[in-house]
């Protein structure tokens, strides 16, 4: 079976589930069928204020609240070692995404190894991929530490953020309880597959077929991901008072250009690897949190190629004053070329606090001065098409509820 | 001389009331309902169960984790001094799996006396209490190692 007949007929299956679910009502809510599924939500609108450049809309006039996300999931446990889940995503974030629906991940997972101390087993469908401590859940204001992740790691600015979050393909899994470790292993194989237009656009400025953006004169034939490869190993210390993390991601992006000047299509290609390192420790009142990453990039045009490597990392505290008070200071920097850092660099320091009055509901608020000699790197390309400056002083503040 | 021995009492009285006083202070105990075969558990074992990654009893039958609010001080007690884990990281980990479509939250419910209901009717059940009751033919108490 196909993967996309697949998705149809495992969507097909989730959504009579959910529609017997409402039919039969909450009155039958305790028999033992009618728990095997849970339904979750969320729903966050942002407001961002800027100077100098814009951030997801039109931030420096007055401010924009073109920055809005939603999500409603669904889990049912199918059989013991089967279940089916399935999220629905809405996400609008200036001129870098759309605010269409999309499935954000629909997958069945197998699992074939079901113990106490250990687990095994495959995902198969859309998956979402495994990258550093936030990138799996990072459009849930709710598992994220701030409104706007370090760019050193969780890149926004280049467009680039479909591919790094879920793909079509294949993950294997397995976790283990030893002494005091719990260690979690997952790889992910995705298939070879052309990007949204929306990435289109983030990357080339134009759509399609339709000019080529960076390249004036030539148009955007197509564009494919191929060879994508996620794996991470994780291990937990003390029940998750300490988290390492090993994560490596392997990509290439091919586009082909064509001109009436060309006796043949031009091919750009990008073949990225990311290694990325995470450590976190959490104490009762305070959490340290620090990831680092380097990234090797092979351009090639046409017959040449050159070759750069890029790498950043952060530094993150959190402190809870209360239940219901957080506080947050990050110093983030990331070097678009490894040999150059002076002339390279784009650094954001961050001041957050979040306010919690109980647990279906936040308000975050933070500031991020956004400087560098590369400072326009951390900014939304598509937001300013006519080119950004390398400071920005931003201000956000997002309110989140969950179900 | 007689200092060094007053020191010694107060250590043997102190060394030897320590689970007295443990027991009492915390107050709490991780109840099953009646069906749940197992009598005692391990604390990582315990700590599996309510990060959500056990699916199933030794028996096969399903594991169905209540707990209370996140903030209530029966939850806090029990992540803090049975589980050793923090609330929030506990959140933490349940968030993770509710957003990823990999494992599903616990059943939260508002107060005591109904977790240990839900608990007692329930099979399958797994939960905590803050006093001291015995196993009975609806429940069991669990052993933590």
């Amino acid at each position: 079976m196909k993967l996309s007949e697949f998705c149809k007929y495992a969507s097909a299956a989730l959504a009579m589930k959910l529609l017997m679910a409402f039919v039969i009502g909450t009155s039958a809510a305790a028999s033992d069928e009618l728990k095997s599924y849970q339904i979750h939500g969320f729903a966050s609108q942002g407001y961002i204020l800027t100077d100098e450049n814009n951030f997801y809309g039109d931030s420096e006039d007055g401010g924009s609240f073109d920055y809005y996300e939603l999500g409603l999931n669904a889990f049912w446990q199918v059989a013991d070692t089967l279940s089916a889940s399935g999220q629905l995503l809405v996400r609008d974030a200036g001129e870098t995404d759309d605010g269409k629906l999309r499935v954000d991940y629909l997958f069945l997972d197998k699992r074939f190894i079901n113990m106490d101390a250990a687990t095994a087993g495959v995902r198969v469908g859309r998956v979402k991929n495994p990258l550093g401590f936030y990138n799996e859940s990072r459009d849930v204001i709710f598992t994220r530490p701030s409104i706007l992740l370090p760019q050193s790691i969780y890149l926004e600015g280049i467009g680039v953020r479909e591919i790094l979050f879920s793909s079509d393909g294949v993950q294997l899994y397995s976790d283990w309880d030893h002494g005091r470790h719990h260690t979690a292993f997952k790889v992910n194989f995705a298939r070879t597959d052309d990007v949204s237009d929306q990435t289109r656009r983030n990357f080339f400025g134009g759509t399609g077929g339709s000019g080529g953006g960076s390249f004036p004169g030539f148009s955007l034939d197509q564009m494919k991901i191929s060879d994508l490869f996620f794996t991470q190993v994780m291990d937990e210390v003390d029940g998750g008072r300490m988290r390492f993390a090993i994560s490596y991601l392997t990509a290439i992006l091919k586009a082909d250009f064509t001109s009436p000047q060309l006796p043949a299509p031009l091919t750009v290609s990008v073949d990225s690897n990311i290694y990325t390192l995470s450590a976190q420790y959490n104490a009762e009142r305070w959490s340290l949190t620090s990831e680092y990453s380097l990234t090797t990039t092979k351009f090639g045009f046409g017959g040449s190629e050159s070759r750069l490597r890029s790498d950043g990392m952060y530094l993150q505290g959190e402190y809870r004053m209360t239940p219901v008070w957080t506080g947050l200071l990050r110093y983030d920097m990331a070097f678009s070329n490894r040999n150059d850092r002076a002339n390279s660099d784009a650094r954001d320091i961050t001041a957050g606090l979040s306010w919690s009055p109980n647990p279906s509901w936040v308000v975050m608020g933070e500031y991020h001065y956004i400087h560098g000699d590369n400072g326009d790197s951390s900014l939304p390309n598509p937001d300013n098409p006519g080119g950004a400056s390398n400071r920005t002083n931003l201000l956000a503040v997002m309110v989140g509820y969950r179900f | 001389m007689q200092m060094v021995k007053y020191l010694r009492l107060m250590f043997c009285v102190g060394v030897l009331a320590l689970p007295f006083v443990c027991t009492a202070a915390e107050g709490i105990q991780v109840v099953a309902n009646a069906s749940v075969q197992v009598k005692e558990l391990p604390v990582a074992s315990l700590r599996a169960i309510f990060s959500m990654r056990v699916r199933n009893w030794p028996n096969g039958d399903p594991v169905r984790v209540f707990v209370l609010p996140d903030r209530h001080d029966l939850h806090t007690s029990f992540s803090k001094k049975i589980l050793r884990i923090y609330p929030y990281v506990l959140r933490d980990t349940w968030d993770r799996m509710v957003f990823t479509g990999t494992g599903q939250a616990p059943i939260e419910v508002a107060n005591a006396d109904e977790l240990m209901q839900l608990v007692a009717e329930t099979p399958g059940a797994i939960g905590y209490v803050n006093k001291e009751i015995p196993s009975n033919e609806t429940i069991r108490i669990l052993q933590i190692r």
